[in-house]
């Protein structure tokens, strides 16, 4: 009997022991752990505008600016920047705190003979670095450039960029040559002197019935080979073609296994609205796509992947930044799902460029709003904080 | 009789406790005594021991091993899994588990025959369980993240009805849990501060039971042969709001009607059939082998489910482009994991150091292969298979007091699990995250003190 309540006492304490130990367990509220650092991604979207929210009372302030001063809090435009439209983007800093990049824009808005500009800014935001590098001003230009697309091509940054049609019965309509050109700068990697090779860039092959106009909207990459890859707009689709020296292409058809050239990149079929699940949105780009940009990475496997960025126009007057992407060095395209950055209340943003820094990316477009056209800045991925930029 | 009355009585008392504190949990995710083992014997021989296990840790891998007790039992112990998990040669910084392990085996007899009850659990230190709701495209280490962050309780009754025969069998308790919070009243957006807001919360707790048997026959004095099985259970967490408020936003009176569901399948523990058996090669040596097939075929997407519905009537004049559109419910893709064989070999060396007492150096190995298909698609369930190298050793004192008529044993137990690396090719170019490798190791130490009252 002694030993049976010996037993009843010793399982009341281990019962009470385990009740507390449980309720401890119970009453204290770990972290909130982790498991979810450095985990692989594309960083390709989707993109959320940069904040400007921060807010002081007294000591105390709140919320991160990574935005200069002089942008109006919630806007996704960037300001300073006007009229400045189409940019292209050369990554020059390491990441982390070394966000240094180069743009070229085009401006296009506010004079009769277009230029292109080179803006720069140490931190990715704040250009204060303004030079215009090239102006429309050759015949066949008929002072009507845009759409600069940059790249690094020997010691040397490459500018290509669109010559728009003038119409038929404007001046100077006779004398130019829409389609793409090119420049080189003369000052190395610095780039701020540009020549111009003088001429439109030939692209051979026979055109595909979907090139209704000339070429245009330029983005380059070399692969591995030196190959350049041009894939340009034309249409409501983007092309591709290939040139070992740069300056004379030739179309690539993006599916061999059907007759006549086709496009790399086909805008998303039609969808009746009214057959899809509530919430479901037609697609973004269902009307055309166009203004290419487009980056060319190895993956840790050591294939190329392709990562194109576009303008995804919609039937509804629409448009947005869509993400596409391929693996290999030639072939369609495959599209991503859903748009990367746009919205109904960041309205029609168009003309991407994207920097990627080690664990970012920062999206540079249009963002053509009710009264005017801006510049955007966007970052991917949308939970990261960029570093809070003093004024 | 009347002792081992008392005796029943105080274990039901146990059992209902631990099974009222199984409810008050909220939730519970899959096993962790399945990834990092359970009690450093069994532990240090990888789990092989489904016909060689009789102390507390039998409340996981066999309950029938339990009426083999050489009498009252309690252990207590401690075991930390840290995770080196990384993707592209980066450590993703998975949380370790760090748990007290304890439990009970009450030996004694019934209408004559041997029988026994026992009580086992694992209590995480850092919390008793966690969810997590990620996106679809997500990458995440599926079987380490989550899964294991969770309390762990069992309560199992054996029998011996013939001498070559023992069987034992019990359940595992958790809870899932549905809620629904309501808010009502006004709400004034141009000065919060001054809204009347009410909010009313209401949560049921539902208990959750998975059943585990197990038999285990000696064929010999030196041979033993086991079988078990255990149940499968997924846990759900559901949560309704209702949002009703009379929204004020710049003068104008804005009623809004906000309905979000939320459904999420916090874990799911495949049922598991374990064969093995159990050799002495010498009075001193014991080879333990067993084979486990795991249904992971059945296991369901951890992804969350959600739905909502969004009712404002806008007042004249007011932009409607800053409404959020309404959300398309989540499309879940299955999973399609694999079923798994999981061979698992130990053994045990026992060495008389003299009085009675006794050292024991014991090793282990098993291997299983990742459940989980090439990640190809938009999933990102990150794994590998796994090779799991165990050792332990373990010392028993015996009637090291006048007071303690038994045994004192200690063991201490090591495993390292190592994930080869695995090379994951998307097949779509657009993929959002891209290719990635994978590879990683855990280890994990522990030890246990149990206490044989003779």
């Amino acid at each position: 009997m002694k030993r049976a309540r010996d037993l009843r006492d010793l399982l009341r304490v281990l019962r009470l022991s385990a009740l507390a130990g449980v309720a401890i367990s119970c009453a204290t509220i770990g972290p909130d752990g982790r498991g979810d650092v450095d985990l692989p991604s594309g960083i390709i979207g989707p993109f959320r505008p940069l904040k400007r929210n921060k807010t002081c009372d007294g000591d105390v302030c709140t919320g991160v600016d990574e935005l200069p001063s002089g942008t109006s809090s919630g806007s996704p435009r960037y300001p300073g920047a006007p009229p400045s439209r189409s940019p292209s983007v050369l990554v020059r800093g390491a990441g982390g705190d070394d966000l240094h990049v180069v743009l070229y824009v085009a401006r296009d808005l506010d004079a009769d003979t277009d230029r292109i500009a080179r803006f720069e800014a140490l931190d990715a935001r704040s250009f204060a670095d303004v030079t215009e590098v090239l102006t429309g001003d050759a015949p066949y230009e008929a002072g009507k450039i845009g759409d600069p697309s940059a790249i690094d091509v020997e010691g040397r940054v490459v500018l290509y960029y669109s010559i728009h049609p003038l119409a038929a019965a404007d001046p100077g309509a006779a004398a130019q040559t829409p389609g793409i050109a090119r420049a080189h700068s003369t000052d190395g990697l610095a780039g701020r002197t540009f020549e111009k090779d003088g001429l439109v860039l030939g692209i051979d092959g026979a055109k595909g019935a979907w090139e209704t106009d000339p070429p245009r909207a330029p983005s380059l990459v070399r692969d591995n080979a030196g190959l350049f890859h041009l894939f340009y707009a034309s249409g409501n689709a983007i092309g591709e073609a290939t040139s070992t020296d740069g300056l004379h292409f030739t179309r690539v058809d993006g599916d061999p296994t059907t007759p006549g050239l086709d496009p790399v990149l086909s805008p998303s079929p039609v969808v009746d609205p009214a057959t899809l699940p509530v919430g479901v949105k037609p697609p973004f780009d269902d009307l055309a796509v166009d203004d290419p940009s487009v980056v060319r990475e190895p993956t840790v496997d050591g294939r190329p992947v392709y990562r194109l960025h576009y303008t995804g126009r919609d039937r509804r007057k629409g448009s947005a930044i869509g993400y596409a992407g391929r693996f290999g060095d030639s072939s369609l395209f495959d599209h991503g799902a859903g748009l990367v950055y746009g919205s109904k209340t960041i309205l029609h943003t168009n003309a991407p460029t994207v920097a990627r820094f080690p664990g970012l990316s920062l999206l540079f477009c249009n963002v053509d709003g009710d009264n005017a056209q801006q510049l955007a800045i966007a970052v991917a991925p949308a939970a990261l904080k960029l570093p809070i930029k003093e004024d | 009789m009347a002792s081992c009355s008392s005796r029943s009585r105080s274990a039901m008392l146990t059992i209902a406790s631990f099974g009222a504190l199984a409810f008050a949990t909220t939730s519970a995710s899959a096993n962790p005594v399945d990834t990092f083992g359970f009690g450093s014997r069994s532990s240090a021989m990888a789990g092989s021991n489904v016909a060689d296990v009789d102390d507390f840790s039998a409340n996981y891998y066999n309950p029938a091993g339990l009426v083999a007790a050489e009498g009252l039992r309690i252990d207590i112990g401690y075991v930390r899994a840290s995770h080196f998990l990384k993707t592209n040669g980066r450590d993703n910084q998975v949380d370790p588990i760090k748990a007290l392990v304890f439990g009970i085996v009450a030996p004694g007899k019934v209408a004559g025959l041997p029988f026994a009850f026992g009580i086992a659990a694992h209590l995480p230190d850092d919390r008793v369980f966690r969810v997590r709701s990620l996106e679809q495209d997500q990458p995440r280490w599926e079987m380490y993240d989550n899964r294991t962050q969770r309390l762990f309780i069992a309560a199992n009754l054996a029998i011996r009805p013939f001498p070559f025969l023992e069987i034992g069998g019990g359940m595992a308790f958790l809870a899932q849990t549905r809620a629904r919070l309501d808010i009502t009243g006004e709400m004034n957006l141009d000065d919060p501060n001054t809204s009347l807001l009410r909010h009313e919360v209401d949560a049921d707790l539902t208990a959750i039971r998975y059943p585990q048997v197990g038999v285990r026959v000696k064929a010999s004095d030196k041979l033993r042969f086991a079988a078990v099985y255990r149940g499968s259970f997924k846990l759900t967490i559901d949560i309704d709001a209702r949002v009703l408020v009379d929204a004020q936003l710049v003068g104008n009176h804005v009623p809004l009607l906000a309905l979000i569901s939320t459904s999420t399948l916090s874990n799911f523990l495949p049922k598991q059939v374990v064969l093995g058996g159990s050799y002495d090669v010498t009075d001193d040596v014991t080879l333990d082998a067993d084979v486990t097939w795991v249904n992971w075929s059945a296991y369901e997407s951890p992804v969350t489910h959600v739905s909502s519905k969004l009712d404002i009537k806008v007042p004249p004049g007011l932009p409607d482009r800053f409404l959020p559109d309404p959300q398309a419910p989540t499309v879940v893709l299955p999973v399609n994991f694999k079923d798994t064989f999981v061979p698992r070999i130990g053994a045990e060396g026992r060495i008389p150091i003299g009085g009675g007492h006794e050292l024991a150096i014991r090793g282990g190995y098993y291997f299983e292969k990742s459940p989980i298909p090439a990640q190809t698609g938009l999933t990102n369930f990150v794994d590998g298979d796994h090779h799991s190298f165990t050792a332990g050793m373990g010392i028993k004192l015996a009637h090291v007091a006048d007071e303690m008529p038994g045994d004192l044993r200690f063991d201490v137990h090591g495993m390292l699990s190592v994930i080869p690396e695995r090379l994951t090719l998307k097949s779509s170019g657009a993929d959002r995250i891209g290719d990635y490798r994978s590879s990683g190791q855990v280890w994990i130490v522990g030890t246990t003190l149990g206490l044989v009252f003779k």
